[in-house]
């Protein structure tokens, strides 16, 4: 039963969805319009569940003092700031700016006390402190709800609501949440290099052809490529690979170097001695939207594929893993 | 050779270091490389030129802080040539993480041209629902907007009265950083409205794109930071602004960033032929 | 001399060019106005088209007509010959004129025959649609039938998937944990359904050799399903007491937050092993490099064209694109499905003919007697 039902619900949902993209009639539109409500609805039921989840993971962390316990702290005190800021509509300023803050000094406040045995007796006061920080705190949020209730005029220090553009929302959102996001993106820039420098290596024949088209796109792909013709790009790479291959004494540089002069010769030759006027940048281009779309193509399509597959399977409960591990 | 098997092995450390001080270099003391404009980012900023002026372009806002430094340039060089030709700019977006960001944009950029909120630029904010959203636009704006984001009623705003669903605009330009994006206001917008629309999106999926482009569904294309550096180029280099250019200003730092990984490529394959030719 | 004088006077008249009153010429009315039900549609929706007779017009006038009114519904450009009424109601007959106007003259139509909008029932531009997915499901049921007699299904190695076991070994043999990160995707999207799949393998092969066991989620719906998928791979091991609750935890839904807060678990209890596989977006390249700075083995598979290249770069197995569907049926063997994985393939070949076949015809109705061959090629394009 506890399977039988969830199949069922799949079997038929799956089937009524895939006749619905059929039929264009009202009924079918609204009963399209009505699911993806309700995937929205239970989308906002499982939020709690995984909120849960985060409360309960950090507070464990912290009862039992395991790595990194601090940041669980940091961690359960920005859900309950935020999440309160952004439930209440109204709230006074000075009070929204108070409780982060409060919030914060009491958290590290008591880590260090109850961590540090001079500082355990200081517990009592602690709660005191803290106590009178949650009072000052209700009577402010009190005061914000009561003020919107009864349009009270209040002066604008303490009026700041937290409608777009106010105060707040640009300390939480510019000052922490863009700076945040755009580091980790940042951070991105360095993991290349280093992932490059390891990865990249001509062990193949393949993946030597990967690092030409590699060179290829990231010199054509910013200013510094943007006037050069491809044919000196293709000198410098004879004269590097020359190069190399003396150093390395590797025959197959010297061979791939004594190559690559033979065909430019014969390019050279062809344009009647001038430098051909294909530039690195179109070459670039030609390689983006030609061998590496094509590649791109046959994987989607694979993938298109191998997505239908696997909900065929799912809908008609071939693959049950989703249920909760292994077949009934 | 010692120093090759060296070579072969550079501390992650050292190459972080030598990135960090590449990059920030060029901003500090510009190399003056120059950016030259290329045919998509014309084609976009021709089909913005010849908007009549008084009439609205609409901006999608469809990006969130991580992509704000390829993105947000654009946005900017955008407003700013639309706002240099007296076009009125009506912007919204698909993504709720790209609400401060327009807010943003519509709080620093209108007042360098004189241009009022309300009159000359109105933000409609952030909704739910992609599809619902866009189509809901076409038949009547008002209908998925009823207020701005900062809580003004459409009615009340002077820009607003002659705007009432997306064929009263001559075109729009989706500045999207993923899904939802360019391709929903291409589905929904562009081919059952009929809304000419040009697209600004990240370095990494502009190829998939180029073939919206080919087939005309696409009015010009601004891929990642160069496309944003571009089109900051032809605003400047045609009297719109005279703002600072923070696309073009990075695009130093990105060819550095890019010679430097090259660089480590070659250094790294030459130690490794070196090291397995002496069987080490 | 009078009557002289008069014909003198009419010669000049007629002799005299027309000076001053240039009579604008009138646009001749539209020709062929249709009016039609829109086809394929859920109703209220009429098209209206119609020709222009000459260049005249500086404006057309949609007049509709409906049992109780008339008027002008809409005015559209002199290059703008077709309108869509979309405020109609279904089953009401309406009749339409259009006007062409130039130069204050508005020349009419005659009306339409009338018409009324009604839904339809079968969109019959996605019939083409409806075929391959038929064609497409009797390759994947025929293949799972063959399957069901016994039939042994070749399959190719996938490098990744036989280095689970591996991976899973070496974990324990270190005595460090195995994380494993379904994905940033939510639980509709088949790579997430594809990567739990995995999960219960790998969680079943963790139990058996008492390894720990680390799932981040980024998805709280993802999360449920992946803390019931883990408990009950532990059950069916016969480990259900090693199973432990907060091994399988939500983080948070941003992306670059989980991103970090993966990381720091990475960094922080080193494990010998990383499975990233799933739906993943810029936050790839962040996780991999990072599991690679810790010394971890690491498989990554993903259905993302973008971030498959960071995979490759940075993990030792990369599950490419459909690799990553195939893995329940490859770590499974079993026969139903590695009947449908073979179908899918089959599936893919039925493609590939299409396209070959397709680009000759294509190339073919360029020549004259063969132009119908576009009109077959065309059936395969969306609309």
């Amino acid at each position: 039963m506890k399977r039988t039902i969830p199949l069922a619900l799949v079997l038929i949902m799956g089937i009524t969805m895939m006749i619905q993209f059929f039929v264009p009639h009202p009924v079918s539109v609204g009963y399209y319009d009505l699911t993806t409500k309700w995937i929205r609805i239970v989308g906002a039921f499982a939020l709690v569940l995984g909120t849960g989840s985060f409360i309960m993971f950090h507070s464990d962390k912290t009862r039992r003092r395991r790595q990194g316990w601090g940041y669980s702290i940091v961690a359960i005190a920005a859900l309950v700031v935020v999440a309160l800021i952004g439930l209440c509509p109204r709230i006074m300023l000075w009070w929204a700016v108070f409780l982060p803050t409060a919030a914060v000094v009491l958290g590290l406040l008591l880590v260090l006390v109850r961590s540090v045995d001079k500082l355990k007796r200081f517990i009592t006061i602690w709660y005191v402190i803290a106590g009178a920080a949650l009072l000052v705190a209700l009577a402010g949020f009190a005061v914000g709800v009561l003020a919107g209730r009864f349009g009270w005029r209040l002066p604008h220090e303490l009026a700041g609501g937290i409608r777009p553009g106010s105060i707040l929302q640009n300390v939480i959102f510019t000052n922490f949440l863009v700076p945040l996001n755009a580091s980790m993106f940042a951070i991105l820039a360095f993991y290349m290099a280093s992932a490059a420098y390891r990865a990249f290596r001509a062990r193949t024949r393949e993946a030597a052809l990967l690092l030409v088209a590699a060179f290829i796109v990231m010199l054509g792909m910013v200013p510094i490529g943007a006037n050069v013709p491809f044919f000196w790009f293709l000198v410098v790479a004879v004269a590097a690979l020359a190069v190399a291959g003396l150093v390395t004494r590797a025959k197959a540089l010297f061979i791939g170097a004594g190559m690559l002069a033979v065909g430019l010769l014969v390019w050279l030759v062809f344009w009647k001695f001038r430098i051909p006027p294909l530039m690195l940048p179109d070459t670039a281009e030609w390689v983006l939207s030609v061998p590496n779309m094509a590649a791109k193509r046959a994987i989607i399509f694979g993938v298109a594929l191998g997505g239908i597959a696997t909900s065929l399977k799912v809908i008609l409960g071939i693959e049950r893993g989703w249920l909760g591990g292994g077949k009934q | 050779m010692k120093f090759l098997s060296h070579l072969l092995k550079i501390d992650r450390r050292i190459i972080y270091i030598v990135m960090g001080l590449l990059v920030i270099f060029p901003l500090v003391k510009p190399l003056g490389l120059g950016v030259t404009s290329g045919p998509r980012a014309t084609r976009l900023f021709d089909a913005v030129d010849s908007i009549p002026p008084g009439k609205t372009l609409l901006i999608a806002v469809d990006f969130d802080p991580s992509s704000m430094p390829e993105l947000y340039p654009m946005l900017a060089a955008v407003m700013r040539h639309a706002f240099a030709k007296d076009l009125k700019v009506l912007l919204c977006g698909l993504w709720v993480t790209g609400a401060g960001l327009a807010d943003k944009a519509v709080t620093e950029i209108p007042p360098e041209y004189g241009k009022k909120y309300g009159d000359d630029v109105v933000y409609l904010g952030w909704k739910a629902g992609i599809d619902a959203v866009i189509l809901g636009m076409g038949e009547n704006i008002r209908n998925v907007f009823p207020t701005d984001y900062y809580g003004h009623p459409l009615e009340s705003l002077a820009m607003m009265r002659d705007v009432q669903r997306l064929r009263d605009i001559p075109m729009g330009v989706a500045i999207s950083a993923g899904t939802p994006g360019y391709t929903d206001w291409l589905n929904f917008a562009q081919s059952r409205y009929g809304l000419k629309l040009g697209a600004g999106v990240t370095a990494v999926s502009a190829a998939d794109a180029y073939p919206y482009l080919q087939t005309g569904q696409l009015t010009g294309l601004l891929a990642g930071m160069k496309g944003g550096a571009e089109y900051e180029v032809l605003v400047q280099k045609n009297g719109y602004s005279k703002a600072y250019m923070p696309a073009v200003a990075a695009m130093d730092s990105q060819s550095l960033a890019h010679v430097v990984i090259l660089l480590l490529v070659i250094v790294g394959n030459v130690a490794y032929f070196a090291t397995r030719k002496r069987g080490t | 001399m009078i009557l002289l004088l008069i014909s003198l006077l009419a010669v000049g008249q007629a002799a005299l060019p027309d000076s001053g009153a240039v009579t604008a010429a009138r646009p001749a009315p539209p020709g062929v106005v249709k009016a039609t039900d829109t086809p394929n549609d859920d109703g209220k929706s009429i098209n209206i088209s119609w020709s222009a007779a000459d260049t005249l017009a500086q404006a057309w006038l949609v007049e509709r007509t409906e049992p109780d009114s008339v008027k002008v519904i809409a005015t559209n450009k002199p290059d703008e010959t077709n309108y869509i009424d979309e405020e109609v109601r279904d089953r009401v007959r309406y009749t339409y004129r259009i006007a062409a106007v130039a130069a204050g003259d508005t020349v009419w139509s005659d009306p339409t025959p009338q018409v009324s909008s009604s839904p339809q029932f079968f969109n019959t531009n996605r019939i083409n649609i409806l075929i391959a997915m038929l064609v497409f499901f009797a390759l994947v049921v025929y293949y799972i039938e063959t399957a069901k007699k016994g039939k042994n299904l070749f399959v190719r190695r996938i490098a990744g998937l036989d280095a689970v076991e591996e991976a899973v070994g070496r974990a324990t043999e270190m005595g460090k944990p195995i994380v494993y990160v379904p994905g940033l995707g939510s639980v509709a999207d088949i790579a997430t359904i594809a990567s739990l799949n995995i999960l219960g393998e790998v969680a079943k092969k963790t139990a058996q050799y008492d390894s720990a066991l680390l799932v981040p989620n980024r998805d709280p719906i993802v999360y449920t399903v992946a803390r019931e998928i883990v408990k009950e791979s532990y059950t069916k091991a016969g480990r259900p007491d090693a199973f432990r609750p907060d091994s399988v935890f939500f983080v948070t839904s941003e992306q670059f937050a989980f991103a970090a807060a993966v990381d720091g678990l990475m960094v922080r209890e080193k494990p010998a092993t990383n499975f990233f596989l799933g739906m993943f977006w810029a936050e790839s390249l962040v996780l991999a490099e990072t599991g690679a700075t810790t010394g971890a083995i690491q498989i990554a598979g993903t259905d993302s064209v973008f971030q498959l290249p960071f995979f490759i770069t940075a993990c030792d197995y990369t599950l490419i694109g459909e690799e990553l569907y195939a893995a329940s049926a490859y770590l499974s063997r079993e026969p139903l499905l590695l009947g449908s994985l073979k179908g899918q393939d089959y599936g893919k070949m039925v493609i590939l003919l299409t396209l070959v076949v397709g680009s000759v015809l294509l190339l073919l109705s360029k020549l004259p007697a063969l132009g119908f061959f576009s009109r077959i090629v065309g059936f395969f394009s969306t609309r």
